[in-house]
């Protein structure tokens, strides 16, 4: 087991992190045991982020310092590896049946904050959260880029990094995911930093995650 | 320099320009509940009133302004201020669990019904198609001339009396002794048929009226709320239930879907111009979505005279 990096470790091909609620799975993966520790299997068709590591995506820098606003957080499948990470996640929702089993997830991993509410309306929100350190966003939504963007700009640290994943079909199902893809790094390079941009083939179809930094 | 006001989950803080707080009013467990409501449309709660004097700035959004007080949504303030992010969850927990249980209205208890419904159709479809091949071995004729579950049930309890192929009586025993949970899955079904009409009847008395209770009850659920089908153009209500026939359309230019679930409705199956019949059923249901989820008075039975008079 080799630590790619902080909080995020790899062996055999496969990624793990670092179990903080031993023998308490959230999905169904497997576990491995190594010198006492408890590393959870990370598995990349079902989390965008750890797709990202795994095809090299450069500048992740979170770590046991970091404080994460997650917007689309589903039923906490990446949210709980990101607070295995992270030391606070804000973990946004709006689809109530979802949202219940965020909240089975979050009552035991207790640096998970969860909140029903909705990512388009931040103004619904800005009472519930802080400042934080990284933004990620995963919501299949048409005005995907729009809405991170406002996002990043009432809750991102200046300096501050932000993660978008980008479902082409949602923004629009007759154009070329490529050409979408352009098309949203043309528009993040208005307002921040574009770090990296890899596209989440062949972990997931036609979707796409952006590395930016907010100046 | 000029102190800004932010509230938050956890109280009404005044802080001075380097976000340090000079003056606080926390909540208690109930208030943090209380004030959700209008903390989330951003209207002025009255602790905050109490302490507006020589406050400069608002750190936040408000539907009302105030005069000498300016707005911000400034990031770095937001960061300076010192919340304990413990409280934050424990708040913000509560909260979540307040609006669940708040938002649990009596669409999705018709969306659960409805779904519930439908899987139990499927799964007694499937039971009894099993149950076919099986009769259909001693009783072919029989069999192939059965049109209703209820009717290969018949074949189980009394077997015709020349069976094509003799078999043990032990054997369609057991198959009978099986079969009773089908029946028992019949009779749930129609209870639950019973409860979705009745919670329709409250609810959504004009969809039920004009659509029925199956129907309307799928439409709500493609749709995931009344307030969806409500706010949804007639056209679109349509085709519910026809997505995979207008992904196709989009795709590879095939035809476009006329009708939806709605074509099962007496109306739209009797009509000879379904299309037609279609969109005038789409509209009425249209109308009925919206009376309901505005709660408007029930005129279920003029919007149907309406439409066969339309259709004639
Ligand atoms: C693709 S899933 C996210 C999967 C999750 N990030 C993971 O990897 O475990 C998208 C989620 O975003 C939610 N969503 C979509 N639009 C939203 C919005 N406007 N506000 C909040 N959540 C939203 C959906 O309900 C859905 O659960």
């Amino acid at each position: 087991m080799r630590e790619i990096q902080t909080g995020v470790f790899e062996g055999n091909r496969k990624l793990y992190t670092l179990n903080k609620i031993k023998g308490n799975p959230v999905y169904g993966e497997p576990f491995v045991n190594q010198n006492g520790k408890e590393f959870r299997e990370w598995n990349p068709s079902r989390s965008k982020l750890a797709a990202a590591i795994l095809k090299g995506m450069e500048g992740i820098k979170i770590d046991e310092k970091t404080t994460v606003l997650y917007l689309g957080a589903a039923s906490g499948t990446t949210v709980s590896h990101v607070a295995d990470i992270c030391k606070w996640v804000f973990a946004l929702e709006f689809s109530v049946e979802t949202f219940s089993d965020l909240l089975l997830v979050a009552e035991k991993r207790k640096n998970i904050i969860p909140l029903l509410a909705d990512a388009t309306m931040p103004e619904e929100y800005f009472h519930r959260v802080k400042a934080v350190d990284f933004l990620y966003q995963d919501i299949a939504q048409k005005q995907q880029v729009e809405i991170f963007e406002r996002n990043c700009r009432l809750f991102l640290k200046p300096g501050g990094l932000g993660f978008l994943c980008v479902k082409a079909r949602s923004i629009d199902v007759s154009k070329h995911p490529k050409k979408i893809f352009g098309e949203v790094k043309e528009q993040l390079k208005n307002s921040f930093r574009v770090l990296d941009n890899r596209t989440m083939q062949p972990f997931q179809r036609d979707h796409a995650a952006f590395l930016v930094q907010r100046r | 320099m000029a102190n800004f006001m932010f509230t938050s989950v956890l109280g009404v803080f005044v802080c001075n320009e380097t976000g340090k707080i000079v003056k606080k009013r926390l909540f208690s467990d109930s208030e943090q509940i209380k004030y959700q409501p209008m903390l989330k449309e951003n209207k002025w709660i009255s602790p905050e009133l109490e302490m507006i004097k020589g406050v400069e700035l608002f750190l936040g959004f408000k539907t009302e302004k105030k005069e000498g007080i300016k707005f911000s949504q400034d990031v770095r303030k937001l960061d300076r201020i010192e919340l304990d992010f413990e409280k934050l969850r424990l708040a913000n927990t509560a909260i979540s669990k307040q609006e669940i249980s708040d938002d649990f209205s009596e669409d999705s208890v018709i969306m659960h019904a409805i779904r519930t419904y439908d899987e139990t159709e499927r799964v007694v479809n499937a039971l009894v198609m099993r149950l076919r091949d099986f009769t259909k071995q001693y009783a072919p004729i029989e069999t192939d001339k059965a049109e209703t579950p209820e009717q290969i049930l018949k074949l189980l309890r009394t077997p015709p009396n020349n069976l094509a192929v003799p078999i043990k009586g032990g054997h369609i025993k057991a198959f009978l002794e099986f079969s009773k949970c089908i029946t028992e899955l019949e009779t749930q079904k129609e209870t639950l048929e019973k409860h979705l009409e009745l919670t329709m009847k409250r609810v959504a008395p004009n969809l039920l009226g004009v659509g029925g209770a199956l129907i309307s009850a799928r439409l709500i659920s493609l749709a995931g709320s009344l307030k969806n089908l409500a706010k949804m153009t007639y056209s679109k209500l349509q085709v519910l239930g026809a997505e995979k026939a207008m992904f196709r359309h989009v795709k590879k230019g095939s035809k476009t879907p006329k009708h939806g679930i709605i074509i099962n409705h007496e109306i739209v199956a009797s009509a000879k111009l379904k299309g037609r019949a279609a969109r005038g059923l789409a509209e009425k249901l249209s109308h009925a979505a919206r009376l309901d989820y505005f709660k408007g008075e029930n005129m279920a039975e003029k919007l149907l005279a309406d439409l066969i008079e339309k259709l004639k």
